[in-house]
Order: structure tokens, then sequence, then C-alpha cells
């Protein structure tokens, strides 16, 4: 038998700079006749990491904040609510520090920011939204700090 | 009798425009006013007349050079990238040396290019090992632009402040300081008000984050032969504020109705781009 391991956390902003994450470990035995069919064997652990990503996603979305999958300050559209377009915009540093990271993991900032807020630009985000991004980025071990 | 009435206070937009006509800029910030409270014609020829310096200070684009190289490594520090070595710190602050080319820099007795970028490695190198290279909590600015209606009766105020981070609960507002030496209670005194009408800048940003509390910072480094990193924390206290707001609020008042006059003193005359043409003002 081969044992697989797969382990997914993600950490997301919460207001006043506290933060809220979930971590989840799967294990799973397989058949030790997959080491000689190394696409069964890959798919088999790539659908491991979806299930814990998938627990960890439904997990936050039911936090405190959200309840429907949503970050606190967006609707559910994606469109900011009263209280977000009052709120001063990300900074420039942490516009340039989001494009650096993601640049550096190989993600779209754009289509990122998009997904978490409902964006289309980074200079959309707010000042909280850039840092909690810039936090989920760097706890997603891109950082090398 | 004639009763006297107080006259009715003037509009943010109507004092913008003042500053426009009068400046070219529809705000005043910090520096502009410290320069007229030392010297209002020094002032009038820098931000009215926009008469080009025919120097720029070495201390001054000294300063500018370091500041440069720690905002690189903030930058770092914000990225999560592993924050730069004394050497990259050196390179950016000589990039931003060279990159400033608005007029020549006039070195002081005894100073050269040479002597200056051994000072700024030794500076730096001061500052890498410090505790102010590693700072703590959330970056959440960076020579950030800020701009408010802070104070009444003159147009907005700006300033760039050079780090803003929260922390425990506290917004931390830290202002990179170089100075001949290490700082003395005068030196804190008379930087105070300047902290003090930052502090109201980033106040609604606290504000929106649920945070109450603002923490003052200056971190100094020290242009001598054994640099030295310092720290030095200003409470806020409405009394300063308030006299802060009085000093700016008069100043602006004496710009805005032409006050403009010469304030010779060696400190100021010596690095005083404007040299020539006070000599020549009102011959």
């Amino acid at each position: 038998m081969i044992k697989l391991d797969a382990g997914f956390s993600r950490k997301v902003g919460e207001p006043n700079y506290s933060s809220r994450g979930a971590s989840v470990n799967v294990e799973l035995e397989v058949e030790s006749g997959l080491i000689g069919d190394p696409d069964a064997l890959m798919g088999r652990i790539r659908k491991l990491f979806d299930i814990a990503r998938r627990s960890v996603d439904a997990e936050l979305a039911n936090g405190p904040t959200g309840g429907n999958g949503q970050p606190a300050a967006t609707t559910q559209t994606g469109r900011p609510n009263a209280v977000e377009q009052n709120a001063r915009s990300a900074t420039a540093s942490q516009v340039r520090a989001v494009h650096a990271i993601c640049n550096q993991q190989g993600v779209d900032p754009v289509q990122l920011a998009n997904q978490r807020f409902g964006v289309g630009t980074l200079e959309q985000l707010t000042l909280r939204q850039a840092s909690s991004l810039i936090d989920e980025l760097k706890g997603s071990g891109g950082g090398g700090r | 009798m004639i009763a006297q009435q107080a006259a009715p206070p003037t509009s943010p937009s109507t004092l913008g425009d003042q500053a426009l006509q009068l400046t070219g800029r529809d705000y005043i910030s910090y520096s502009a006013i410290n320069t007229y409270l030392k010297c209002p014609l020094q002032y009038f020829f820098r931000y009215v007349a926009a008469e080009a310096p025919k120097f720029v200070p070495s201390g001054l684009a000294f300063g500018k050079a370091i500041h440069a190289a720690i905002e690189q490594h903030c930058w770092r520090m914000l990225a999560g990238i592993a924050p730069p070595e004394v050497e990259e710190l050196l390179d950016s602050c000589q990039r931003a040396w060279k990159t400033d080319k608005s007029a020549p820099v006039r070195f002081g007795r005894g100073e050269s290019e040479r002597s200056l970028r051994d000072l700024a490695q030794r500076m730096l190198t001061a500052f890498h090992e410090s505790r102010h290279a590693q700072p703590g909590g959330t970056i959440l600015a960076i020579e950030e632009e800020f701009r408010a209606p802070v104070i009444p009766d003159c147009p907005d105020l700006f300033g760039r402040i050079d780090l803003v981070t929260v922390e425990r609960a506290a917004l931390r507002i830290t202002d990179y300081k170089t100075a001949r030496s290490r700082w003395s209670s005068a030196n804190i005194q008379e930087s105070a008000p300047q902290l003090l009408l930052y502090a109201e800048l980033v106040r609604p940003l606290a504000e929106e984050l649920g945070i109450r509390e603002l923490q003052l910072e200056w971190v100094v480094l020290t242009k001598s032969s054994k640099p030295v990193v310092e720290s030095h924390l200003l409470m806020p206290d409405p009394r300063q504020l308030s006299w802060a707001n009085a000093m700016v609020r008069r100043a602006w008042h004496a710009i805005s109705a032409g006050h403009f006059y010469p304030s010779p003193s060696a400190r100021n005359c010596s690095t005083c781009p404007f040299w020539t043409p006070c000599q020549e003002w009102e011959s």
C-alpha cells in the first residue's frame, strides 16, 4: 500500500487586523500497483488536495465574516458596499507588493483580486483588502522570507 | 459701538484656490511651512517665485538617498522578500543620489561623493544590524501620500509618510531622519509639530480600521563615524497639536498676506540655494 498525505491551509483577514485560518490534512492509502502508473497516482494526489482545499474554503466561508463565501466587505455581486466605497484605497506599496508576490508565485494578480474581492484592478482594492491579500499570498509559501 | 463680527470661515476649496494661485499647489506641506518659519524669503523664492535653486545642499540629497534605501528595505519586508543586504541598500542609495539631478550637489567642507558613499555604507550597515530593520506588525504604507483639511483656515495639508504599520491594535507612524548627532530633547521638540500633524492625516485611516491608538516614532540615523540608529517616541498631546495648528495657521496667514522678508543667520544662509537672488532682493 502507498500512503498519501495531503494538507492545505488558508488564512483570511478579519476586521481590526485579526485573522482566521483553517487547515485540513487528509490521509489515504492506495494500492501499491499505482506506483507503476504515475498519471493515475498524480490524479489521486490532485484529488486529495482538491478535497482538502474545498474543505478549507467551505469552513472559512461559514465563519463569522461570511456565511455566503464572500469576504465581509464585499457584496454577493462582488461590488463594493457603501462602507467599502468610502474606504481608503490600497497604498501604492501594497499594490506593488501584490504584483511582486504574484509574479514570484506565477499567479495572475488581477484575476486573484477579482476572485477574492470582485475588483477589476489592484488599485480598486481597499487598503484592508490589499493587506489581507498580501497576508494570504505570503502565507501560501511564495514569500521566501 | 460697532459690533464685532467674526469673519465667516473660508471654505477648503477657496483656501485651496488661494494656495494654487500663490504657489501653484492647492495644498500646503509641513516642509514648505517650515521653510517659511526658517526664512520667509527663501520660501518666497522656492514656492512663490519658483526660482530654480542654484544647488542642492549635500545634506538634503544625502537624506533623500538614505530614505530611498530604507524605502526599498521596507518594501521588501512588505512583500515578504528576503530583506536586502547592505550592498543592495547602498545600490538603492546611489541610484537615488544619481537620479536626483534637479541641481548640482554642493558639498560641505571636507565632504566628497566618496566620503558620503562611505558614510552611507556605515549608516546602512548600522540600520541593517539594528532592530529597526525588522519593523514589527503589518506594513500598510511606505512613502505614502496623505492629504486632508486638518488645520482650520488653511488649505489641505499634504504629507508623504515614510512608514505606517499596525501592531497590537495600534497604528504606528514612523518617520526616518538623518542627523549629525544623536537627538536631544530640543530636536524632538523641533520636529514634534510635523509628526503630530502627520498623525492627524493618518487618523481617518486608523478610525476606518477601528484602531484607537496612534503611535508616533522617529528612527534617527546619525551621520557619524560610528553611526547610531535610535528610536524616539512621541506621545500625541492635544495641547501640542493645538500649538502646531496655530503655528501653521499663523504662518499660512502671513504667507497669503505676502509677508516675505529675509531671516539671515549662519545656519540658514550657508546652505541656502537662493543666496544670489536674496542679495539682489529689493535692490
